[in-house]
């Protein structure tokens, strides 16, 4: 079966192969403390296709931030990844050197961190700060003029929608949706097959954060690479992505087309969470999610959400359901859907 | 009807002055009048983007900003000119409640304290156990259990726990007015409703009037009455929300309500829109400030200020696309506001 008929998206203008740029396998990350261990990630796996927008979304403390760190290698102590692979184009990434790893950083895989405004050095130019990230890169036989760098930072920033003389500007001249584009010009500047952009516009303003979002899937189109956007903003990710994976106490529950996953939720917890969504189109009653998600560090024998599940039964509190398929491209861990045919 | 808070043709600039008198002014709040009625409590939702004016406008409306020009007055007095007491009685009446929930706590003190300082400030109680009792009746009044609240500290609640107490604080002091500054925006979705659901009881079940400053019209249109929206200070659009946002008029607010990330993967946006260009500032602009990145602009909008025309009963628009509607001839925008009473009132009367 041809991807292009795997991944049905309504997003114009996508370029969706059959290529694994991204393969996720049973990736865990625990956090040793004192108290026991925190299964912050626990037993996640997806795979993301060349050209493919994937949404990884959750309430905070779900995992999903701990997830993108993890898959850059820049999880800090006394957090480690447990276990699982990260294969990207073919090669686990857990297995490399720390070397290794520094230079597939920028060059295969990009992160847009949350708040640029404080990823970006205050008393560096905003050139210099982009160059540094080139430079860094550079074999030791390679040599790059002044003028080529200059060069090079003039067309990222045109790229990223800035005029090029903000190459000469200090971080503070600029406003916040500025600074997220220079973030995003040092994401793409070494055409990263990956770039992770955790709520790259999670402090801005509608219009900012729509010219943002569409700046940044305009960039991966070009460079074809694949993008794994992390966030809580449900209606962001309804605009964006083109796959959804719905992580809740630090498991993935739901995998899934995004159309399909907001017109036919499948996992309770998604069902409850795409209800809770206010809309433009009528006026209701506010409902939350009852309940707060259980602590990582005494997580039940069973599911994560059976005691705020309206839909739990005799099965749930005993052991943790497992993804299985249900249909085309969609996943689910819900024991409701047992008897489902893994088409 | 009687006035509550009034401004006065209110215009607010920030900077200009300098060591040299060189520096650039910043029109923050743009010649803008407006009213806040006790006897009709309503919720009022103040938006636009950062750098719109929104948070300045909530300013003079508690009182922590001066006017430049213009005046705002408390019960029919000028502000300024206030007695000690009148003031000590407008901030017990008017009680902001702010953005982050984290920021507005000392992690030293139990969240009791929160709760404990307005009641001591004011002399509220009596007793101790009318303090208590107090206390419990504000938290149970936002849908918290005092027992699970009361003897913790700050860290050990939710986001929207230590929101919800916020307003709990600000229910004690019996207010006339809550002003929720981006109240939700640091809270988790799922947890906004119940935050938004009880701003909404204060208003209904209290009658107190809010104003709620949000860049988010989605959750605007759900709890509030009337909306006023606002870019580079001045007010381009306002009216009742089911007016202003199922059928916008000005150019800038198509463009918010089109921005808006819909849940909807069917119903994506449209093709990229243009910057907003900050070089300008705000006193070389003569004419629309928007006329930079409208996609309606006529030739003479760069040079001519839009006034306040009026589109409907319940909506005005401050574009020159609407002139031929004529310039309204009362400038308190909130003229055109209607109460959910009101609309269901005339409702009513039309059947």
């Amino acid at each position: 079966m041809s991807t292009e008929q795997a991944i049905k998206t309504y997003r114009e203008g996508a370029r969706i192969t059959d290529v694994d740029t991204l393969v996720v396998k049973g990736l865990s990350v625990y956090y040793e403390t004192e108290s026991g261990t925190v299964k912050a990630v626990d037993d996640v796996s997806f795979t993301l296709k060349q050209g493919e927008r994937f949404a990884l979304v959750g309430e905070s403390g779900s995992g999903k931030t701990t997830l993108a760190m993890a898959l850059m290698r820049l999880t800090r102590p006394p957090g480690h990844i447990a276990k699982g692979s990260i294969i990207l184009n073919n090669r686990d990434l857990t297995t490399l050197s720390e070397e290794e790893m520094r230079r597939a950083r920028l060059s295969e895989l990009a992160l847009v961190p949350q708040g640029a405004m404080n990823s970006l050095n205050p008393v560096m130019r905003i050139e210099k700060q982009i160059i540094d990230g080139i430079v860094d890169h550079l074999d030791d036989d390679e040599t790059v003029t002044k003028d080529q760098l200059r060069e090079t930072v003039r067309d990222l920033l045109t790229r990223v929608g800035l005029r090029p003389d903000v190459a000469r500007m200090f971080p503070h001249e600029l406003s916040g949706g500025m600074k997220q584009r220079v973030a995003m010009a040092i994401g793409i500047s070494l055409r990263p097959k990956l770039i992770i952009a955790d709520e790259p516009t999670s402090a801005l303003d509608v219009v900012v954060q729509r010219q943002i979002m569409q700046t940044l899937g305009r960039l991966q189109e070009g460079l074809d690479a694949s993008i794994m956007l992390v966030g809580h903003d449900m209606g962001l990710v309804a605009q964006f992505a083109d796959t959804i994976g719905v992580m809740y106490a630090g498991k993935l529950v739901e995998v899934g087309p995004v159309e399909e996953v907001f017109s036919d939720p499948k996992h309770p917890y998604t069902k409850l969470l795409i209800q809770s969504l206010p809309s433009l189109q009528e006026k209701k009653d506010f409902v939350g999610i009852p309940g707060l998600p259980p602590l990582l560090i005494h997580l039940p024998q069973g599911c994560a959400f059976e005691d705020r599940c309206p839909s739990r039964f005799e099965k749930c509190p005993i052991a943790v359901p497992e993804m299985r398929g249900v249909g085309n491209r969609r996943e689910v861990a819900c024991y409701l859907y047992e008897d489902e045919d893994a088409s | 009807m009687s006035a509550f808070i009034e401004l006065d043709h209110v215009t607010k600039t920030f900077g200009g002055a300098g060591l040299f008198g060189g520096g650039s002014v910043t029109i923050a709040v743009d010649d803008v009048s407006l009213t806040i009625d006790e006897d009709e409590p309503s919720i009022t939702t103040v938006a636009g983007e950062s750098g719109s004016g929104k948070t300045t406008l909530a300013r003079l409306l508690l009182g922590s900003h001066v006017p430049t020009e213009g005046r705002m007055l408390y019960r029919g007095k000028d502000f300024t000119k206030l007695t000690r007491r009148e003031r000590r009685t407008f901030q017990r009446e008017v009680q902001p409640i702010f953005q982050d929930p984290f920021e507005s706590y000392n992690p030293f003190y139990k969240v009791d304290h929160v709760l404990d300082a307005p009641i001591k400030n004011f002399k509220l109680a009596g007793s101790t156990s009318e303090k208590k009792r107090m206390i419990e009746d504000a938290l149970e009044m936002v849908g918290l259990v005092p027992e699970e609240t009361l003897g913790r500290f700050p860290h050990q609640l939710s986001g929207g726990q230590r929101q919800r107490v916020m307003v709990a604080r600000a229910l004690l002091l019996k207010p006339r007015v809550i002003l929720a500054d981006e109240p939700v925006s640091m809270v988790d979705a799922s947890l906004r409703a119940t935050i938004l659901d009880s701003i909404r009881r204060l208003n209904r079940d209290l009658g107190i009037s809010v104003v709620y400053i949000t860049h988010d019209l989605t959750t605007a249109y759900q709890i509030s009455d009337n909306i006023l929206v606002m870019y580079r200070g001045t007010i381009v659009e306002a009216g009742t929300v089911d007016a202003v946002i199922l059928n916008p008029q000005h150019p800038y607010t198509q463009l918010l309500i089109e921005s808006i990330p819909q849940p909807d993967p069917k119903n994506r946006w449209g093709s990229e829109p243009p910057q907003q260009n900050w070089e300008i500032s705000d006193t070389q602009i003569t004419g629309c400030k928007f006329a930079d990145r409208c996609p309606a602009v006529m030739d003479r909008c760069p040079t001519t200020r839009p006034g306040q025309y009026l589109i409907n009963p319940h909506q005005l628009a401050t574009c020159l696309l609407y002139e031929e509607k004529g310039e309204m001839t009362n400038p308190d925008i909130t003229s055109t506001f209607q109460t959910e009473k009101q609309a269901l009132q005339a409702a009513a009367a039309r059947t």
